[in-house]
């Protein structure tokens, strides 16, 4: 084996949350059941999944916001998943996040410098290199003419971009981006992702891409895993993801995205109802409740994550079709 | 009040929307020209602030009437919606024309079972007995496919799912039949495998139920999806409209070629997006020259002198533009 060890790897994370479902009961939410994945430096990885499937907890976990229940999770040299307070804060200073929602992971109190400053003066800088610093990096995505604007002065794709600035003040190695341009018009998409890719480029970043918008994870991921009720159901090049998926429920995920070609109009829906619920999870194949090919042996036995040459898939039938 | 001529059935003539306030004025609608013939689908495409929900809005008579300035003409089958009294329009809204939305909360109570709030619309326009009211809420909870819709009519609407619920809330516009659909970005909360449903769905109750529907999203795959005509709207105005098949291959207007250049979808992995620079205009005034100019690569000095009129392109292809492009001026020349 000569390939270089990945960045980050994640072996059998598990994260549950109880709910409550009445006055005086609750449930486990079993948001993330024994997901298992790496990010190799330098790449995107995308994540994309429907709501409730756990993509975003991946995130919350990534970053050290959420301690997973069991599992293990080695960031660099670092070990983490049951690991001591001091390498939590090694992770936090290596992975930040930049969240769907613009507005609330802004100070409003603050001008858009000041709350890339803020993430630099956390990190034990002295406030004039600070504010030197959040100039710099305002400049670099772009909004050298807004700096002194507060959040709620600024357009969406403007917050965006300050909230990228800041994520970067940290000098993290890896972005995690959460539904990061799902809010954003598809012009102003357009130019956020276009900042991305300049800045990974320059700065030499990893990512990793979270959104349920197929286009935008093709478009801009190296490698894709695809999500359902918490588990990982295929991993393979977004290419082949998109072009060429294994699993039924990529196939189906692929199928229901408009092409925007007139010719080419989706003539059936390819999956009835809805994901179920995650506190309640089929038993065997959680997606044979909605599979199209479901067999006796889906009910019974649940079907590993398995590889295939560059491709993982979760189907006890992937290779037949 | 219904003109002698075959009209269509939705026509608003120069429809300008101004919203007042402490903070200034907002130009959110600045000479919207539409006509909608019976059983057809026109989607209305555009970005946050193009104006498209609130020209939607004024379709139902919903804006709001302290500080808001709403001139020109509104006439839904035969009536003219801007004229009509609060009475008038309880009896239009539901009847005629029913809206559906994108959170389903902004139409469905949450203090009143699912049932309960259909039938409540049916007794109000139809003078139905309650029961037969309660019935026909399940028979249409059951057309648009509501498993076990006889349980459900009695769940309140925290109950249910998002897909439920966005179900629902089109039971309920649709209950009294209504001749016109307006779809306020009816799927764009919805996963991708719900949202197909949805769109199919649509569809389908369209076609039966013989109705108009006029469908506001943001997404081109989503307005390719479902409609017969697509007006791409920008700044308050329409700039471009023309068949669905039209737009999708020689769209004329630079805006409408810029945001389908924008997609990800057709774009090869890591080649950089076509984004259309700067942003949007602010809309504290209305403009006196084409809003799209300052962002325009195909800029010249008439475009920022003077409004472009809406002018035709081609055989159904309208748009404003003084320069659109030479594919849609040659398909002009063919007979």
């Amino acid at each position: 084996m000569n390939a270089p060890r990945p960045m980050i790897e994640a072996k059998n994370l598990r994260k549950g949350f109880w709910v409550r479902t009445g006055a005086f009961r609750r449930a486990l939410l079993r948001a993330v059941d024994d997901v298992s994945f790496d990010v190799r430096a330098g790449e995107v990885l995308g994540i994309v999944g429907e709501s409730g499937c756990g993509k975003s907890t991946v995130a919350r976990i990534l970053v050290g916001l959420v301690r997973p229940d069991e599992g293990s999770m080695r960031f660099g040299a670092h070990e983490i998943a049951a690991g001591k307070r001091r390498d939590l804060d090694a992770v936090r200073k290596q992975a930040q996040m930049v969240f769907q929602d613009s507005f609330a992971s802004l100070n409003p109190r603050l001008t858009l410098a000041e709350n890339v400053a803020f993430t630099a003066v956390a990190r034990g800088q002295s406030r004039g290199d600070a504010t030197r610093k959040a100039l710099r990096l305002l400049d670099t995505v772009g909004l050298n003419a807004e700096a002194e604007r507060y959040p709620h002065e600024a357009s969406g794709g403007q917050r965006q971009r300050a909230n990228i600035a800041r994520a970067l003040a940290g000098d993290p190695t890896v972005l995690v981006l959460d539904e990061a341009v799902s809010a954003l018009d598809k012009s102003v998409e357009a130019q956020v992702l276009n900042l991305l890719q300049d800045l990974k480029e320059k700065l030499g970043l990893t990512y990793v891409f979270i959104s349920h918008d197929l286009h935008v994870v093709r478009y801009i991921s190296d490698r894709v895993s695809v999500m359902y009720l918490g588990k990982i159901v295929e991993t393979a090049n977004a290419e082949d993801v998109m072009f060429a998926p294994l699993h039924p429920y990529t196939q189906a995920l692929v199928r229901a995205v408009p092409t925007g070609d007139p010719a080419r109009r989706i003539l059936h829906p390819p999956l009835d109802g809805e994901p179920p619920s995650p506190i309640a999870v089929p038993t065997g194949c959680r997606f044979r409740s909605r599979c199209p090919h479901a067999q006796s042996i889906c009910t019974t036995e649940e079907p590993a994550l398995l590889t295939h040459g560059s491709r993982q898939v979760a189907c006890h039938f992937a290779l037949e079709s | 009040m219904a003109p002698g001529e075959p009209s269509p059935l939705v026509r608003v003539k120069q429809l300008h929307v101004i919203f007042g306030g402490a903070r200034g004025r907002v130009y959110a609608v600045q000479g919207v020209d539409l006509e909608l013939a019976h059983g057809r689908t026109l989607a209305i495409l555009g970005e946050s602030g193009s104006g498209k929900s609130v020209t939607l809005r004024a379709l139902l008579g919903l804006l709001p009437r302290k500080q808001t300035q709403v001139e020109g003409a509104v006439h839904v089958a035969g009536r003219d919606v801007l004229a009509l009294s609060s009475r008038q329009l309880r009896r239009y809204r539901g009847k005629v024309a029913s809206m559906i939305f994108q959170d389903p909360g902004m139409a469905l109570d949450p203090v009143y079972k699912v049932g309960y709030q259909i039938a409540e619309a049916i007794v109000h326009h139809e003078g139905a007995s309650w029961s037969s009211a309660h019935r026909r809420a399940r028979e249409m909870l059951d057309r648009v496919k509501v498993p076990s819709a006889a349980m459900r009519a009695n769940a309140y609407p925290h109950e249910l799912s998002g897909g439920l619920r966005q179900r629902a809330m089109i039971a309920l516009a649709l209950a009294c039949r209504p001749v016109l659909l307006l779809a306020d970005e009816p799927t764009t909360a919805l996963d991708p495998t719900v949202q197909i449903q949805i769109v199919h769905l649509l569809r389908e109750l369209q076609k039966e139920m013989d109705m108009s529907v006029i469908f506001v999203t943001h997404d081109v795959g989503v307005a390719v999806e479902v409609a017969d005509e697509i007006a791409i709207m920008y700044a308050g105005r329409i700039v471009e409209r023309a068949p669905t098949a039209t737009i999708a291959a020689s769209p004329a207007h630079p805006y409408t070629i810029a945001l389908l250049d924008a997609r990800t979808s057709k774009a090869p992995k890591g080649v950089r997006l076509n984004a259309i620079g700067g942003a949007p205009p602010a809309l504290d005034h209305a403009s006196t020259s084409c809003s799209f100019a300052p962002r325009c690569s195909r800029v010249r000095t008439l475009c920022t002198a003077e409004l472009p009129p809406t002018t035709l392109f081609a055989t159904g292809h309208v748009g404003r533009c003084f320069f659109p492009l030479e594919r849609a001026a040659q398909s002009q020349d063919r007979p």
